[in-house]
């Protein structure tokens, strides 16, 4: 009768045997005489354990067909099945049950694949968001943390942060600080946070100007948000002098400058549209540049302060931040207790950041660590002939292999200068035969490089030496200079005189800073080689 | 591009960077970068942050736009120098002529 029934069943006609371990096709109806009982029983027992939860347990019959007509025996035997079926039974009845005990099963496998999906789902999600967590917290790696400079109060409205806050220590010893906030709040406002923030650490290590970082950052946020996403944001450098700031402003809440004594209040007003609006050719870099006396305070934030209780109709007014701030002093742990306040009276609805940055030289410079001298001596002689002064920098190449020896990258600036001195006297009058008395006169410096640059070009004969000669012990370089030409002294008489006339002649410093930068002057081979001792020590 | 210009303070001041060695290669460009400011400029401001070396005539350039620009009617200011590059212009005085940050 089963045959005749269009079932997508597996059936069995007789209980598996004992040895059989549950696994392989799934088992759906059985046949079950009252002979096998205990067979089945066992078998059972043996097969079910706690890992077969309810997906397995498809392994298992779930519906018996009884081939004796106690009922009953079946029931108290065979528990945990779906349905017993006493035969003989109509086949309408025998049907309805089978077909009935299939939607089951194909409930249960629904079920059970659901389930499997959702658990994938949920582990790739965890999984995903352990990697954007990583990748921020990469992305903000560089962020310099504990600077005395700055304060700050950041409240972001969920995990991931639609406010940036960054801050780094400039190449040039000065403090930058990027404030930004992306359009909305989450993971799709965080998002841009991580090619601003690493423009902003690259720029910043190389001491780039503020405008060339408001730049750069929009041009990248122009490329990647979506046209209704784009970043209100303050970029600040203080000098290592911490008396003079560089801003650009775009969308975002003025920041409120408070005059150190007299506590004086300015603002740093927005000038322009926010970052990622405009096109590199529409965008405005401009920047706000000015002195501020030490200790001035600039207290910005984002518009998740000002917009604290506005759900409730009573948005927080800026005459009330400067309230609270005139009343606490402009002191930061006061200012942050004063927000906590409200925030406990009102729920925030979006990110919500505060900086205080107090002016102050930054002291970055003297933090550098310094390398100890080479305690190798070197020597090292360069001869420059008409074709290496037409085409070479021969200072920069000495420079360049200087460097490679311990400790000697940072009396880089200062070798130059005077090697450059002594080397452009010795080409510029000595070999080209030269005045510098034509710089003074009208279009005089230009015409006097122009005229060099011709000499040069047609130069057959000449040469100059360099000479250098390392001794550790001397913590100093020796330097000789010669060239080919008729000679020249330094005259002290005129140098005495131009010490006088400082500002007035744009010739004659070259050789007043070697003899300021160095020691041991002196002019040999009867005037034809210079020779002075660059003492290798900290300014 | 070793010399870049920009304006700052809405227009009012003219900012020049000098990057890698500011010597008399530069003589032609730098001159240029100042020629023909109007009078809305006050004030002139060489920030020497990217400036690894100088050397006098560095100096006569400095002195020389110093001239043209109309000694002692716009401030110039020589900022962000390097400890290396601030000596050199001590040596020379440049504070009495410059304000220097």
């Amino acid at each position: 009768m089963l045959a005749d029934l269009t079932l997508d069943v597996i059936i069995s006609a007789q209980p598996p045997a004992l040895e059989s371990d549950g696994f392989g096709p799934p088992l759906d109806i059985i046949f079950l005489p009252y002979s096998k009982l205990d067979d089945f029983t066992q078998w059972r027992e043996k097969n079910r354990g706690p890992q077969r939860s309810s997906v397995n347990s498809l392994n298992q019959p779930e519906l018996v067909i009884w081939l004796d007509s106690d009922e009953t025996v079946a029931e108290s035997h065979v528990p945990d099945v779906h349905d017993i079926i006493c035969v003989p039974c109509s086949r309408i009845e025998l049907e309805i049950r089978i077909r009935n005990y299939r939607s089951l099963r194909e409930a249960k496998t629904t079920n059970a694949d659901q389930a499997r999906r959702l658990t994938w789902h949920r582990e790739r999600m965890v999984q995903e968001h352990n990697i954007v967590q990583n990748m921020f917290a990469n992305a903000f790696s560089r962020h310099l943390v504990d600077d005395d400079h700055v304060e700050t109060f950041l409240r972001p409205l969920s995990n991931f942060n639609g406010d940036l806050f960054l801050l780094a220590r400039g190449g040039s010893g000065s403090l930058y600080f990027m404030l930004g906030d992306f359009t909305g709040h989450g993971l799709a406002a965080a998002i841009g946070t991580i090619p601003a923030s690493q423009t902003f650490f690259a720029m910043a290590k190389r001491s780039a100007p503020v405008s060339q970082m408001a730049q750069e950052i929009n041009r990248q946020l122009y490329q990647l948000l979506p046209s209704d996403m784009f970043c209100c944001a303050l970029i600040l450098e203080m000098s290592a002098t911490g008396d003079r700031i560089n801003w650009w402003s775009g969308g975002i809440p003025p920041a409120v400058m408070v005059a150190p004594d007299s506590h004086e209040v300015s603002y740093l007003e927005p000038q322009h549209v926010p970052l990622g609006v405009l096109g590199p050719a529409e965008f405005d870099s401009g920047i706000i540049s000015m002195r501020v006396p030490h200790r001035t305070r600039i207290l910005a934030f984002t518009d998740g302060l000002i917009e604290l209780g506005i759900h409730e109709g009573k948005p927080l007014q800026i005459e009330q931040l400067l309230s609270a701030g005139q009343k606490n002093d402009w002191d930061m742990s006061r200012m942050t207790e004063w927000i906590e306040d409200k925030l406990a009276e009102t729920a925030p609805q979006d990110d919500l950041s505060v900086v205080m940055l107090t002016c102050s030289p930054t002291g970055f410079h003297e933090q550098k660590g310094k390398d100890n001298l080479t305690k190798l001596p070197f020597a090292l002689k360069v001869t420059v002939g008409p074709n290496e002064a037409r085409t070479l920098d021969p200072i920069a190449a000495i420079l360049r292999g200087l460097s490679q020896f311990d400790g000697m990258e940072r009396f880089r600036p200062r070798l130059y200068t005077v090697l450059s001195e002594a080397y452009n006297n010795a080409l510029e009058h000595g070999v080209l035969r030269m005045s510098s008395k034509s710089k003074g006169e009208d279009n005089g410096f230009e015409n006097y490089y122009l005229e060099r640059s011709k000499r040069l070009s047609r130069l057959q004969r000449g040469q100059i030496d360099i000479e250098l000669r390392y001794e550790p012990k001397l913590q100093a370089i020796q330097v000789k200079v010669r060239d080919s030409g008729t000679g020249f002294r330094f005259d002290e008489m005129a140098c005495d005189a131009l010490d006088q006339h400082r500002g007035e002649t744009t010739f004659g410093r070259g050789l007043h800073l070697i003899r300021e930068l160095t020691r041991d002057l002196r002019w040999t081979e009867e005037g034809r080689c210079i020779e002075f001792s660059v003492p290798l020590e900290d300014i | 591009m070793s010399l870049l210009t920009e304006f700052a303070n809405d227009g009012k001041q003219f900012v020049i960077h000098v990057k890698g060695k500011f010597d008399f290669g530069m003589v032609h460009d730098f001159r240029q970068s100042y020629e023909g400011l109007t009078e809305r400029v006050s004030s002139v401001v060489v920030d020497f942050r990217e400036t690894e070396y100088i050397d006098s005539s560095a100096l006569g350039m400095l002195l020389n736009m110093r001239k043209s620009l109309g000694a002692g009617t716009r401030t110039i200011h020589l900022i962000n120098c390097r400890p290396e590059v601030r000596k050199i212009l001590d040596i020379s005085r440049f504070d009495k002529l410059f304000v220097i940050e």
